[in-house]
């Protein structure tokens, strides 16, 4: 398997076109850029240029959100899109989701969820597997934010986790959102989540705002928007998790009612403040 | 997953039951939870097609779009996970969509936005200069010409460019003063920016035929025949401002 580089140990931003003057015209441009590959799977135009322009100034990496892991069978054609975009772009680092997106043909756009089962393991390693092997590297995992749980589940997420790292030797994406997220839908604590987390295998970090409802018994109810700043519980789960494993390279999620460039920067500079205060500790 | 088909299909049926073997956690409704998805598929995609169509929602407006979009992503969801070729099936949808037959210029005002985004991801292709150059100084009349990979050509039996000009960003709606039948052609420049131009008559004949492998003085003789006036220094001249290729010069030696 090739070897593409790292992300940096510090903070990035998933990037929106409407940021790219800004971005260009920093003095301190973020550490890295995230994007969604599916958005980068056109023939050309400008969206490749810009990709290109990023790339000179701070790592790169893509975020998949379509290939469907935990579907039934990958598509052929979408692993072959992301492995041209890999190609042409070298990004330092792939990512998706533990979750599923397709079904018999029809793609719903969502990150859907999965039973932790021995099937489902298997399935999940052996896409894993799959993905690595036509994309010639290392991707990484996500944990998935979720609204629901299955019956049948007969593992922990956070084993399941461990096991699909350990057999597949993939790296895992820390969402700590999406860990606040179903801490709250499913009344566990975060925490204890947390300290069952392989973090050995963690290699990138994610940060994002969520909406917080009630359903309609009253139950809270916390979706995963990426539309608004992190929560402060949030970044103290960050700042404690850090503490633990040292400088990760971390992003800031902003997908939707997307602020003005210096409200994200400020996101990533107070993400850049406790990597750096751990840096100076070690 | 033991019954993935359920739960795929009570995504998109807001009438189906919620899937067998799901939980929530105490005092949560699992019904609530599911709808969480429920909506996150629906709606999100619906927020897609308002995103990718910006004039035709405003010529309908938001109820109607998002009630058409709804069936639309009901009946025919997407088949890949990039979803410009979902949005590209919506206008053809349309014509296919009873209430929406009454407006009957509304898909083919459609296919410009449909046709826009393609122009926008469409392949680059190195502009060609000298190729041009020999070419005009020989017989441009037996060249062979590929238009840029953005060039899109929508054809119409209504005022499409001008009813898509007043619907854009920023566009004024006024009367349709001549209500003629107008062909867009969308492509990408230099620059990036994504043009909407008006095709005169004889020019979507001819770009028509260049993309079918005839030679200009061929396209341009359909041109003729179909009765319309073409005027071929303004079809050239459309053809280097869009970028054309110019692929094979048989030039003067073939003739």
């Amino acid at each position: 398997m090739t070897l593409h580089g790292h992300l940096p140990q510090r903070a990035g931003v998933g990037f929106k076109p409407t940021h790219f003057a800004e971005i260009v015209a920093a003095v301190r441009p973020p550490a890295f850029f995230e994007v969604h590959a599916e958005n980068y799977m056109g023939a050309g135009g400008p969206s490749h240029r810009q990709l290109e322009r990023l790339h000179a100034i701070a790592a790169l990496s893509v975020h998949g959100v379509g290939l469907s892991i935990g579907g039934d069978a990958l598509d052929k054609t979408h692993l072959a899109q992301l492995a041209h975009l890999c190609e042409r772009h070298q990004p330092e680092c792939f990512s998706e989701h533990l979750a599923w997106s397709t079904h018999e043909g029809a793609f719903f756009n969502d990150l859907l969820p999965l039973p932790y089962t021995r099937a489902t393991l298997d399935r999940v390693c052996a896409h894993i597997d799959e993905t690595q092997s036509v994309l010639r590297r290392r991707m990484l995992l996500e944990n998935p934010a979720t609204y629901v749980l299955f019956e049948e589940s007969e593992l922990s997420e956070t084993d399941f986790l461990r096991d699909v790292a350990s057999r597949t030797g993939c790296g895992l994406l820390l969402d700590i959102n999406n860990v606040f997220v179903c801490a709250a839908n499913h009344a566990f604590n975060a925490r204890d989540y947390l300290a069952a987390f392989p973090m050995h295998a963690v290699e990138e970090v994610h940060l994002a705002g969520h909406d917080e409802q009630n359903d309609r018994d009253g139950a809270a109810l916390l979706i995963d928007t990426h539309n608004r700043p992190v929560c402060d519980h949030v970044w103290r789960l960050y700042a404690e998790v850090i503490a633990q494993t040292g400088p990760l390279p971390t992003l800031i999620e902003w997908d939707n009612d997307i602020p003005a460039w210096p409200v994200l920067a400020r996101e990533a500079e107070r993400a850049e403040a406790i990597l750096l205060r751990k840096t100076a500790d070690a | 997953m033991r019954d993935r088909a359920a739960f795929a299909h009570a995504l998109l049926d807001a009438h189906a039951p919620t899937p067998q073997g799901l939980r929530a956690s105490k005092g949560a409704s699992i019904d609530a939870r599911f709808a969480v998805y429920r909506n996150n598929v629906v709606s999100g995609l619906i927020d897609a097609l308002e995103d990718s169509f910006p004039a035709t929602l405003r010529i309908v407006g938001p109820d109607f779009f998002r009630a058409m979009a709804q069936v639309f992503v009901q009946n025919a969801p997407p088949r890949r996970a990039v979803l410009r070729a979902f949005a590209h099936g919506f206008p053809a949808f349309m014509d296919s969509f009873p209430p929406a037959q009454e407006i009957a210029y509304l898909a083919d005002v459609a296919r410009i936005e449909a046709a826009r985004i393609e122009a926008f991801h469409a392949a680059d292709c190195d502009e060609d200069a000298e190729a041009w150059a020999r070419a005009m100084s020989g017989d441009l009349s037996s060249a062979r010409i590929a238009l840029h990979p953005s060039a899109r050509l929508v054809r119409s039996h209504h005022p499409i460019v001008t009813i898509w000009r007043m619907n854009a960003r920023d566009g004024v709606i006024a009367p349709v003063e001549n209500w003629t039948a107008e062909h867009a052609l969308v492509y990408r420049d230099a620059n990036d920016a994504i043009h909407v131009e008006q095709a005169p008559n004889g020019a979507a004949t001819i770009l028509s035929g260049l993309r079918n492998g005839e030679t200009l003085g061929d396209a341009a003789g359909q041109a003729i025949d179909s009765a319309s006036e073409s005027d071929l220094t303004g079809v050239i001249l459309l053809l280097m401002r869009t970028r054309a290729t110019i692929l094979a010069e048989t030039g003067a030696k073939a003739r």
